[in-house]
């Protein structure tokens, strides 16, 4: 949606559209079939028949990284693995996201070595953090969810708040009080 | 009647154009394409002359069966590794161009004397519905008239299916094949740069230096360089 | 019977690939719930009712999504492949009828696009240029997975679409015709058992050619057991590892049409397609009794992927040219044979 981005005012049009699509994005994550350490375990017991993780939210595994929404690092990072990691990143297509699972691919956990990368976010821009040693499927359930509430809130078409906007407001408004003043 | 004019018209030009497309595109993959374009569109010309039957026996053995298998082929070799078509051989070129004109100059001789004379074939539309279709006129006319035909093309698939079966048996009838793993030895290398360029490798050695016996398949592996000897050779 | 005005062909055609894109849509869902049960999981839960809307998110995210073209692929090959699948397996409906020719609204309409004379072997057809999106798909990836993929599919379809052609046979030769219509209403008719009245369904006359084409079946819509092609344990996607956004999703949904068009189809040639009770007189309950058919052909469908391990690739063309061929083979020289006695040419 290149061409669109960023470029029409926030009306009903654009917030409707941007809410079916953020929706759409939210309700079908599909992650990447991808797993590192001990951390992997948890999540795979996360998707399976007690939590069902995966196709409660709409979720699926997909092997390949080009179908894939979301990438889950669950667990060590280690220098040797860290830009097989950033390639699968790479592969995706976007939008995409990335949950960091576990304290070893948060911040490097126990593992303060010369072998492991201390936390992913140094390889690939991490979306949510998931903190435990391993986290517990419901913490992972909680990760998700907070994900999901960041995605619903994206504003694609719709002309961002922030930074710029606050800037053309306050052009806007002191071009008005230039104009009372000369007017 | 005219409709049938026009749609006459865009399956030849089709059929014409993608034909065309198989001897003049670069890439073997995307002729191979071009050729199922054109036997859709010849299967299309069949359908609109109430052969139905052939038309779609059209579609499912040569675009369903044969040129998947040619694809198969094609798809495996890499275009760029292609020697270039008819690069030094004129001969080849003008060869066949005369043989396809010949061809087609037959085809047309025999096409319009036929409507000059007005010599219309035995199987008409009405011949054929009397006959009960399409499916029923065909094969009454493969198994008795044609039958001695048809039995000798269907001799001829068995053997090219007994050949390919021969050609594609793993070599179990003359010396089978060593392979031989070394971890780590230098000796192939020393081998290799001491024989120069007459160098042979030992995956694949003469007949008559190894011959192993039927259904053995050996493997070699050795650590240490010095023990490593051609398979054959008593090891020391 | 037969001709009927080109708008009203127009009218059934629209309302039928309507009918097929959201039943398309909902046979994911329905292989979500149905394969969740089998896992003792729920399936989707959180969009809408039940996750009724899953179809619709998952299509939201699908548009939305970058429709990325690797460096090294073909793209013109890797821009029309996947739709070669899509549209093929949607062709293949025009000859599935669902019912014979009513009045409505003082119109004779017919229900069915097209009745081909050769509308069997029209589905056969397809089949077998649909194989072309997959082959093409996975060699313009320009990606090794993707075009073992291919290959793996293309000697599976030719293998399978043997055995589903060959397998039909019998059913010609009882009928004398290729034309599905005319193969449905056959079995409308009932033949007495001794005091029993049964319906002529195929199944009963050709049982073992009918567990030879669910065989076929199967394999030739590349669904597990036999999904090969896209075997995420050795090949990651198969020959669709490459694709994403709205291309893979023309895979995806292809294959779902292939699908639901072999369920009709297996409906339409072995059980009976709209014969029930009460189809003579209401054609809603011939549609009906062939949708329901349809759908517990699906649920088989699901079972299979739910219960068995993939085959072996040499498992796979081993049981195809050494079991089911043969055995195809043995059906058809048996049917013919029992013919000839029927009418009474031989003894």
């Amino acid at each position: 949606m290149g061409l669109i981005d960023d470029r029409f005012d926030k009306n009903i049009f654009t917030t409707s559209l941007d809410f079916l699509f953020n929706w759409g994005r939210r309700s079908s994550l599909w992650w990447l079939q991808f797993g590192l350490a001990c951390c992997a375990i948890e999540m795979i017991s996360a998707s399976m028949a007690r939590f069902d993780l995966s196709e409660r939210f709409g979720m699926l595994f997909r092997s390949s990284p080009r179908a894939a929404d979301l990438m889950i690092v669950a667990g060590t990072v280690t220098k040797k693995m860290a830009p097989i990691v950033r390639t699968l990143y790479d592969q995706m297509s976007e939008p995409k996201w990335v949950l960091s699972m576990g304290s070893c691919a948060n911040v490097g956990g126990p593992y303060d070595t010369y072998a492991v990368v201390q936390g992913v976010d140094q390889v690939v821009p991490v979306d949510v953090y998931v903190p435990g040693c391993p986290p517990t499927p419901e913490s992972l359930y909680y990760g998700i969810l907070q994900l999901q509430n960041k995605i619903i809130k994206y504003d694609t078409m719709a002309r961002k708040e922030g930074k710029g906007r606050a800037e053309d407001a306050r052009v806007a408004e002191r071009q008005m009080a230039m104009v009372g003043i000369r007017g | 009647m005219s409709w049938e004019l026009v749609f006459f018209a865009v399956f030849s030009a089709a059929m014409l154009l993608t034909g065309i497309g198989v001897v003049a595109l670069e890439n073997p993959v995307h002729s191979a394409i071009s050729l199922v374009g054109c036997f859709i569109n010849v299967a299309a010309l069949f359908v609109m002359l109430g052969a139905e039957f052939l038309g779609v026996l059209q579609i499912i053995i040569y675009t369903g069966a044969v040129l998947v298998l040619v694809l198969f082929t094609i798809m495996l070799v890499d275009p760029n590794k292609l020697p270039a078509f008819y690069v030094g051989k004129p001969m080849q070129r003008n060869v066949s161009a005369i043989v396809g004109a010949i061809l087609m100059v037959e085809l047309g001789v025999a096409i319009v004397t036929r409507v000059a004379l007005e010599q219309i074939g035995p199987h008409t539309n009405a011949m054929v519905d009397q006959m009960g279709g399409n499916v029923q006129a065909i094969g009454q006319v493969m198994l008795s008239e044609y039958a001695l035909a048809f039995e000798v093309a269907s001799l001829v698939l068995t053997v090219g299916v007994v050949g390919a079966v021969v050609v594609g048996l793993p070599n179990r009838l003359g010396a089978l094949d060593t392979v031989t793993m070394s971890l780590g030895h230098s000796r192939g290398a020393e081998d290799a740069i001491a024989a120069g360029p007459k160098f042979e490798s030992p995956m694949n050695i003469p007949a008559e230096r190894y011959v192993a016996p039927v259904g053995e398949r050996k493997v070699v592996m050795t650590k240490d360089p010095d023990k490593y000897t051609h398979p054959g050779e008593t090891s020391k | 019977m037969g001709d009927q005005p080109i708008w009203i062909t127009f009218i059934v055609t629209f309302v039928i690939m309507i009918v097929l894109l959201t039943s398309m849509a909902y046979t994911t869902w329905y292989e979500r719930k149905v394969l969740a049960r089998f896992q003792d999981r729920i399936g989707p839960t959180r969009t809408g009712p039940a996750g009724l809307l899953q179809p619709l998110a998952d299509a939201v995210k699908l548009m939305g999504k970058e429709d990325l073209i690797p460096e090294a692929a073909d793209r013109k090959v890797f821009y029309f492949a996947p739709m070669i699948t899509f549209i093929t397996a949607i062709l293949a409906a025009a000859v599935i009828p669902w019912g014979g020719t009513i009045e409505l609204f003082g119109q004779s309409v017919n229900l069915y696009p097209t009745d081909l004379n050769v509308g069997a072997l029209f589905i056969l057809a397809t089949g077998s240029i649909g194989v072309y999106g997959i082959i093409l798909g996975g060699w313009s990836s320009g990606n090794r997975y993707s075009l073992l993929g291919a290959i793996r599919s293309a000697a599976q379809v030719i293998s399978y679409e043997l055995i589903l052609g060959f397998s039909l046979v019998g059913i010609f030769i009882i009928t004398g015709t290729m034309s599905l219509k005319e193969i449905m209403f056959r079995q409308h008719e009932t033949i007495s058992f001794g005091p029993f009245e049964i319906a002529n369904w195929f199944v009963l006359s050709q049982p073992l050619a009918f567990v030879l084409f669910v065989i076929a079946a199967v394999a030739e819509t590349n669904r597990a057991p036999f999904d090969l092609p896209e075997a995420e344990s050795e090949l990651v996607a198969g020959f669709m590892t490459e694709y994403s956004a709205m291309r893979f999703a023309l895979y995806f949904l292809g294959e779902y049409i292939s699908m639901i068009i072999m369920s009709l189809f297996a409906s339409t040639l072995f059980l009976g397609g709209t014969s029930g009770p009460g189809a003579d007189t209401y054609w809603p309950l011939g549609i009906m009794w062939l949708v329901l058919k349809a759908i517990a052909f699906l649920f088989f469908y699901i079972w299979l992927r739910a219960t068995l391990p993939r085959f072996r690739f040499d498992q796979l063309m081993g049981l195809a040219w050494k079991v089911l061929l043969p055995l195809a083979i043995l059906n058809i020289a048996l049917t013919a044979f029992f013919r000839l006695i029927g009418n009474g040419q031989v003894f």
